[in-house]
């Protein structure tokens, strides 16, 4: 089965932003985990929640309000234009950002969870023997999370490219610049073209067992915890 | 005296219960001190305060010539250079034995007394053991190791939380001379927090005791042994302890003699050095009194003494007699009974007949 080179194009394009996305989220991510693991602060259980808050808004919302934030109309897209950025929505780069904005409980909660379990009694002998706060991070604090991030990065990943609505809203459905996976079967279906939709599907649904397995096979443990995080459907 | 202290921690505990430390203390650098006291007292917590990884204590703390610790300055703990034995899952568990001691070695700053990591393998007997994870190895094994990567960090204080209590009684004893040892070579001094006294008899130059919280003794080990008594409450069941000189030796029988202030004791060793110095420790309840010398008994060790007090024991069938012979101390545990038989009374002078003598060191 061949598929048409815009099929390829929105892969590659899925693919790309997946990557991109996930790669920004771990990096940002981590230290926005490691605080909400570790505070006390009273600022805790309210950014907490606005950090899970993609979890449960229907992504059409999430991608209103983003679209009206970016637009060149809004504050921020003024903010934006005024530095040279922008218009964002309909652009990859818009897309990059409403899809981090979307997928960060799903990077960060794992990240959150590893960085709370970890034995205070590691931290505090590695302190002993010399080393300092960062030291201690690099040395002892990212190896023993080393599932935790195998788990976020993989979630962050997958559900970054089964997203929908969030795409639609913000990215629209342009070749090449915003034509995702997803979106592109929703063309194919519009235009009652079930068979290269199909093709589509089957792949999507073939990626993301996939990449869900070894998720699974690293021990039931740590996934208990996941079940509620498991991406759902758009 | 070269650290001191003064600290205060107040902690909430499970079901709105306070827990307070409070501890005023002086210690010298060079010797082994043991904090001693029952589980629960705070001697932890206290080790933690030291170390500085308890944020929310309160107070100072100087060690040598540097500030721990002040009014409005807080050293973390990577700057202090304690070597911190905790009192089980030391090791990293991602890095193999030798790794968790290198994660040490590198980043020891001092050029003082850099020890020989090959000299610390030996004298704790892990050599075989470096290539292993920690899963890989028992709870002892652990331990030693723990203990190798606290030296070889180059410490100016090791603080050691019931590191041995994990081993078996050989092994324990071998490593308790081997923390001696390395106390004495490389004069590093060493707090070790344990709740049994005979560690403290094997180990200690220094007594620190906790109770409920607060310290109620810190001194040298000896002084602090005959003060003990007056804190019953922490260890009842101590009835002598005794430094003396070895004077003689007896292989015919495998006997050797202890001289102390107040008298001798005949003790079941024969390879003692004679002229050495000796500390023995009796229990009190294997010393039964007499009003006379009775020479038809088995019992080797008879010393005169004079009663000082009868006291109340927690168990009303027995009573405590506090005893002295010139400069030594001596509690003896004999029933109610005894006491009203023998027509005991303070200022009396009576005969111990001492069961059971322990060495130890």
């Amino acid at each position: 089965m061949g598929f048409s080179d815009s099929d390829l194009t929105a892969i590659i394009l899925t693919i790309r932003l997946a990557a991109i996305v996930t790669a920004l989220l771990v990096l940002l991510g981590t230290p926005l985990a490691w605080w909400l693991a570790r505070t006390n602060s009273r600022f805790k259980a309210p950014i907490g929640a606005i950090t899970t808050l993609p979890l449960v808004l229907p992504p059409t919302v999430i991608g209103f309000y983003l679209l009206v934030a970016l637009g060149p109309q809004s504050p921020t897209g003024e903010l934006l234009l005024f530095f040279g950025i922008g218009p964002l929505p309909f652009t990859f780069t818009g897309l990059v950002i409403a899809s981090m904005i979307y997928s960060l409980p799903f990077v960060v909660q794992p990240l959150q969870n590893a960085f709370s379990d970890l034995d205070e009694q590691s931290l505090e002998a590695a302190s002993s023997l010399g080393a300092g706060p960062i030291d201690r991070f690099f040395s002892v604090a990212l190896p023993l999370s080393k599932r935790g991030f195998f788990v976020a990065g993989i979630l962050g990943f997958a559900h970054t490219v089964g997203e929908f609505g969030v795409v639609l809203m913000i990215g629209g459905n342009i070749p090449g610049e915003t034509q995702v996976v997803s979106t592109q079967i929703y063309t194919y279906v519009e235009s009652l073209n079930y068979e290269a939709a199909n093709k589509l599907s089957a792949i999507m649904l073939i990626f993301s067992l996939a990449i869900l397995l070894p998720l699974y096979a690293i021990q039931a443990q740590p996934l208990r915890r996941l079940v509620h995080l498991r991406p759902k459907q758009d | 005296m070269s650290l001191s202290a003064q600290i205060h921690l107040t902690r909430k505990e499970e079901r709105n219960q306070k827990f307070e430390l409070r501890a005023e203390f002086k210690i010298p650098d060079d010797g082994i001190t043991a904090i001693f006291g029952p589980s629960g007292s705070g001697k932890t917590s206290l080790l933690r305060c030291i170390a500085g990884l308890e944020k929310q204590v309160t107070g100072q703390i100087l060690f040598k010539s540097e500030v721990w610790q002040a009014l409005d300055s807080f050293l973390p703990p990577y700057k202090r250079r304690v070597g911190y034995v905790f009192q089980s899952q030391n090791l990293f568990p991602h890095l193999t034995s030798q790794q968790n001691v290198d994660f040490a070695v590198q980043r020891r700053t001092s050029v003082e007394h850099q020890l020989n990591p090959e000299s610390i393998y030996e004298a704790l007997d892990i050599s075989s053991l470096l290539d292993k994870m920690p899963h890989q190895l028992s709870g002892g094994e652990q331990q030693l190791v723990a203990i190798a990567r606290a030296v070889l960090s180059n410490p100016s204080l090791i603080l050691m939380d019931e590191p041995l209590s994990s081993l078996d009684e050989q092994r324990k004893k071998k490593s308790i001379s081997t923390i001696k040892n390395i106390n004495e070579v490389f004069g590093i001094p060493i707090i070790y927090v344990t709740h049994s006294i005979n560690e403290v008899l094997e180990i200690a130059d220094h007594m620190m005791v906790i109770d409920n919280g607060k310290l109620v003794i810190s001194k040298p080990l000896m002084e602090a042994l005959t003060e003990l008594p007056e804190s019953g409450a922490v260890w009842p069941d101590l009835g002598a302890v005794i430094e003396g000189i070895v004077t003689s030796r007896d292989q015919n029988y495998g006997l050797s003699e202890v001289e102390f202030q107040g008298g001798h004791l005949r003790v079941a060793n024969d390879v003692l050095e004679i002229g050495s110095k000796v500390r023995l420790s009796i229990l009190a309840r294997d010393i039964s009194l007499a009003r006379t010398k009775q020479e038809d008994s088995s019992i080797l060790n008879k010393v005169q003494a004079d009663i000082i007090e009868i006291l109340e024991d927690n168990n009303p069938a027995f009573r405590r007699i506090h005893l002295s012979t010139k400069k030594t101390q001596f509690r003896a545990l004999v029933t109610r009974k005894s006491v009203d038989s023998l027509g005991l009374e303070v200022g009396q002078t009576v005969w111990m007949q001492i069961k059971s003598v322990a060495i130890n060191n």
